[in-house]
């Protein structure tokens, strides 16, 4: 569930820690690391499908063995997704209750939908994975396709509502609580919609990248390894069919970002004064002292051109806002770079691949490449991490823009920080527990042909027989 | 309050109920499962821990959905309610919370992961732990929200930290073991195990009657706690307490005459009933009697808006949940496998 903030550069400089703070880096930290997840559960099922797809077709042994292997690490990451995903709902109210309170009901809608699409997902993960025995092998492929279809429901629901606190509106408001609600426009507004393809888009390209990057570290020591060629070809064609329009996704939302929240364009971009005609910075550090972008690549007329499409167009500088109302500028655009920079490596190694296949080249079969696909896995990851943190600290210091602070919302239990440790302990428990399994099945031998019966819960049956 | 708002939210409160009975019974049943295998891990045998697994592999995720549901429509259409909540009952929830993701985490693993290992025996220790710390928790939410304290934000410390909370803490976990029980049993069956079947059947009569017990004296309790609340209860509108005990009752005649599916249907009675008890002795209003009741649920377009959207909703939800039972908790479905599996040695 995409929602609330991400901290801000304060916390390295002398500055008491608040509860404001933790309950940030609380929000971040459970975000950051559920979103990983669910980025997989949006991805996996198209690839787990895919292998099906084409076990069913070709009667191959050992895309079958795939479609088996992808299936139970599905199985594992959705699990502990649904169960990080809980804790945000509860997030949600014990760290922003003022948030919730005044607004729960005006993103209602959505996360009703949501929770629908959640509880498909969920019943179908269960025929699914359960049923490789039970079905006819044509139904049981049938039954990933919810799987695959809500995932993508969900997320898209989950995107609106943040959406939304990039553009409030559907509601009016007297003395503090909201009177009207429109749920149709609060779900449909002008951010919604973008937000949504590029935050798919990223979710299949980390997917994609992330197990093309698995299985090229499996090649890298075992180069002739049928299986695992297999498989990071696939993977690495849904990361690259992915990255090229993610380009374009991209600049349909800074153009968005132009229109609907220009003081975050402005930090994305560290822009300090109002500019007609104004530059893009490639890189560079913004200085807050002096006011200026330094030690950067200066394209000119560039920014004016892509956010408005015109290289004359005026560009608002943050000095335009406010000082209360600026968003930290180093974070945010050190943050918009590093996803900028990784995304455009992403799409020249999606290039590479369509060449590769137009050449007949297999990736595997040079150490080059391959170190390229084990690199673009972590890459990937970090991208869309950045991305989120440059839209959730790009909105700072509003929790819904331009309507209510994020301090406003914060919750004032006691005791924040150790929720916060135990927190941290506990998911590295959950990540640790989720790294061995996920090794543990990717080692096991794989299957011959003699040998293909399949049992989801593989330790529980085999005692049983 | 809003004229127009009365109907929906009034639908709304009743679906919200729905939802929690099914969290409660289904995902109720999940956690017993797991404070069942903390309770006999020493002198239960190894077919035994198989059946308790084998039973919520493929339903126990779409189980604990019910809980997301009831948090959306709580803070979708009653905000304030969830705004509130939060603010008072914030470390059971939090507590209850590590149980949920520890238990799910916990089953996974042990449940994939090919071989044994550290990360499995710990598992299974976690497992046993957060599903009994789970229910305690979420229970002591619900005590707490039945009694008065809960009003008072000065003392939100101690808005669980009352009797009757920590005894609906207890309660929760005797409800979970005796539903898990109850349906155990039925599942025994299905599975032809007559030996699981007969320790289950024991099982089920003696936490039966360790949970009516203990619900008899909790009524006892809130009688001498609470008694405006104790005389909705029993003396409501609707006779749900007596409707309870009945269900109780005969689910204890049922299993002693062998009748695996009528006492399961009879304790999901007597669960269902104490729930829409508790949840119309106390409706929202009286929780927050300081927040004006037309603040309380959101304005009547949002309402409207999530029914239409529950109802499309339900129509694709219900027939699939439908099947996933179907296929993994009917008899003929089970029968089936059975014959395949004994066919193939």
């Amino acid at each position: 569930m995409a929602i609330c903030s991400i901290p801000t550069c304060t916390c390295f400089e002398s500055h008491p820690v608040d509860s404001l703070l933790i309950a940030r880096w609380q929000m971040a930290f459970t975000l950051g690391s559920h979103i990983i997840l669910a980025c997989l559960g949006v991805g996996l099922p198209v690839l787990m499908l895919a292998a099906e797809w084409f076990s069913l077709r070709t009667n191959d042994p050992l895309w079958r063995a795939l479609a088996h292997r992808w299936s139970k690490a599905f199985a594992v990451l959705f699990a502990v997704g649904a169960v990080s995903g809980t804790v945000l709902s509860f997030e949600l109210g014990i760290l922003w209750p003022k948030f919730m309170g005044t607004f729960g009901s005006v993103i209602g809608l959505p996360f009703t939908l949501e929770g629908f699409a959640f509880f498909l997902e969920a019943i179908f993960a269960g025929i699914y994975l359960y049923g490789w025995n039970k079905l006819p092998p044509r139904i049981h492929w049938w039954t990933g396709v919810p799987i695959a279809l809500s995932g993508v429901a969900s997320a898209s629901f989950v995107v609106t509502a943040n959406a939304w606190m990039n553009a409030p509106r559907g509601f009016t408001m007297r003395d503090g609580v909201v009177i009207d609600v429109d749920p149709i426009a609060a779900m449909t507004g002008p951010t919604a919609a973008v937000q949504i393809v590029h935050m798919l888009l990223a979710a299949y390209m980390v997917t994609g990248f992330l197990v093309a990057a698995f299985y090229a570290c499996v090649l890298w020591n075992k180069p002739t390894c049928l299986y695992s060629r297999k498989a990071m070809v696939l993977a690495l064609w849904m990361g690259t069919l992915a990255s090229f329009p993610q380009g374009l996704a991209g600049d349909w939302a800074a153009k968005t970002v132009a229109r609907t929240q220009p003081i975050k364009l402005a930090a994305m971009e560290g822009q300090f004064k109002t500019e007609t005609g104004a530059p893009l910075r490639i890189g560079g550090w913004p200085d807050t002292t002096t006011r200026e972008t330094n030690y950067d690549l200066e394209i000119p007329y560039a920014l004016s051109i892509l956010a408005y499409g015109d290289p004359h167009a005026t560009v608002q500088g943050l000095d335009d806002f406010p000082r209360e109302n600026q968003p930290p500028v180093v974070v945010v655009h050190i943050a918009f770079q590093i996803m900028v920079g990784l995304g455009t490596l992403l799409m020249a190694l999606g290039g590479w691949t369509i060449l590769s296949w137009w050449m007949k080249w297999h990736p595997a079969d040079n150490r080059w490449v391959l170190l390229a696909i084990i690199a673009s896995g972590p890459a990937t990851v970090l991208a869309m991490e950045a991305g989120w943190v440059v839209t959730e600290v790009g909105r700072q210091p509003w929790i819904a823009h331009n309507v209510m602070r994020t301090k406003d919302a914060a919750s004032q239990i006691p005791g924040l920080e150790w929720l916060f440790l135990a927190t941290l302990a506990i998911y590295l428990a959950l990540f640790a527990g989720l790294t061995i399994v996920l090794r543990l099945l990717a080692v096991q031998p794989i299957p011959t042909s003699s040998n293909l019966s399949f049992n989801p819960a593989a330790s529980d049956q085999s005692s049983l027989s | 309050m809003n004229p127009e708002a009365i109907l929906p939210a009034s639908i709304l409160y009743g679906t919200l109920l729905l939802a929690l009975t099914a969290y409660a019974i289904l995902g109720g049943a999940d956690f017993g499962a797991g404070i069942w295998e903390f309770n006999t891990s020493f002198r239960s045998h190894r077919r035994d821990r198989q059946l308790l697994r084998e039973v919520i592999g493929p339903v126990w995720e779409a189980n604990h959905v019910w809980l997301i549901f009831v948090l959306v429509i709580l803070w979708s259409a009653m905000p304030r309610v969830f705004q509130h909540l939060c603010v008072v009952m914030w470390l059971p929830l939090l507590l209850g919370l590590a149980g949920i993701v520890c238990r799910g985490a916990a089953f996974i693993f042990r449940a994939y992961s090919p071989v044994e290992n550290s990360v499995t025996r710990a598992s299974t220790v976690l497992f046993g732990l957060a599903s009994t710390a789970a229910p305690f928790f979420l229970g002591t939410v619900v005590g707490g929200m039945l009694t008065h304290q809960a009003n008072d934000p000065q003392s939100s410390q101690n808005a669980w930290l009352n009797p009757l909370a920590i005894y609906s803490g207890f309660f929760g976990v005797a409800v979970c073991l005796y539903l898990c029980s109850v349906f155990l049993f039925r599942e025994a069956g299905l599975r032809h195990e007559r030996f699981l079947m007969e320790i289950w059947r024991s099982r089920a009569m003696l936490s039966g009657v360790w949970t009516g017990l203990l619900a008899m004296a909790g009524l006892a309790f809130i009688s001498s706690e609470q008694p405006e609340i104790a005389s909705r209860l029993i003396w409501g509108d609707s006779p749900l307490v007596l409707l309870s005990w009945a269900g109780g009752m005969f689910s204890m005649v049922a299993i002693y005459f062998r009748w695996p599916l009528a006492a399961v249907l009879a304790s999901v009675l007597a669960v269902a009933a104490v729930l829409w008890g508790a949840g119309l002795a106390v409706s929202p209003a009286t929780m927050i009697p300081e927040i004006p009741l037309d603040q309380l649920v959101a304005p009547p377009s949002v309402l409207w808006a999530m029914l239409v959207a529950i109802a499309g909703g339900m129509l694709l939800l219900l027939p699939s949940l439908a099947w996933l039972f179907w296929l993994f908790k009917s008899s003929s479905a089970l029968d089936h496998e059975h014959l395949a599996h004994s066919s193939h040695p």
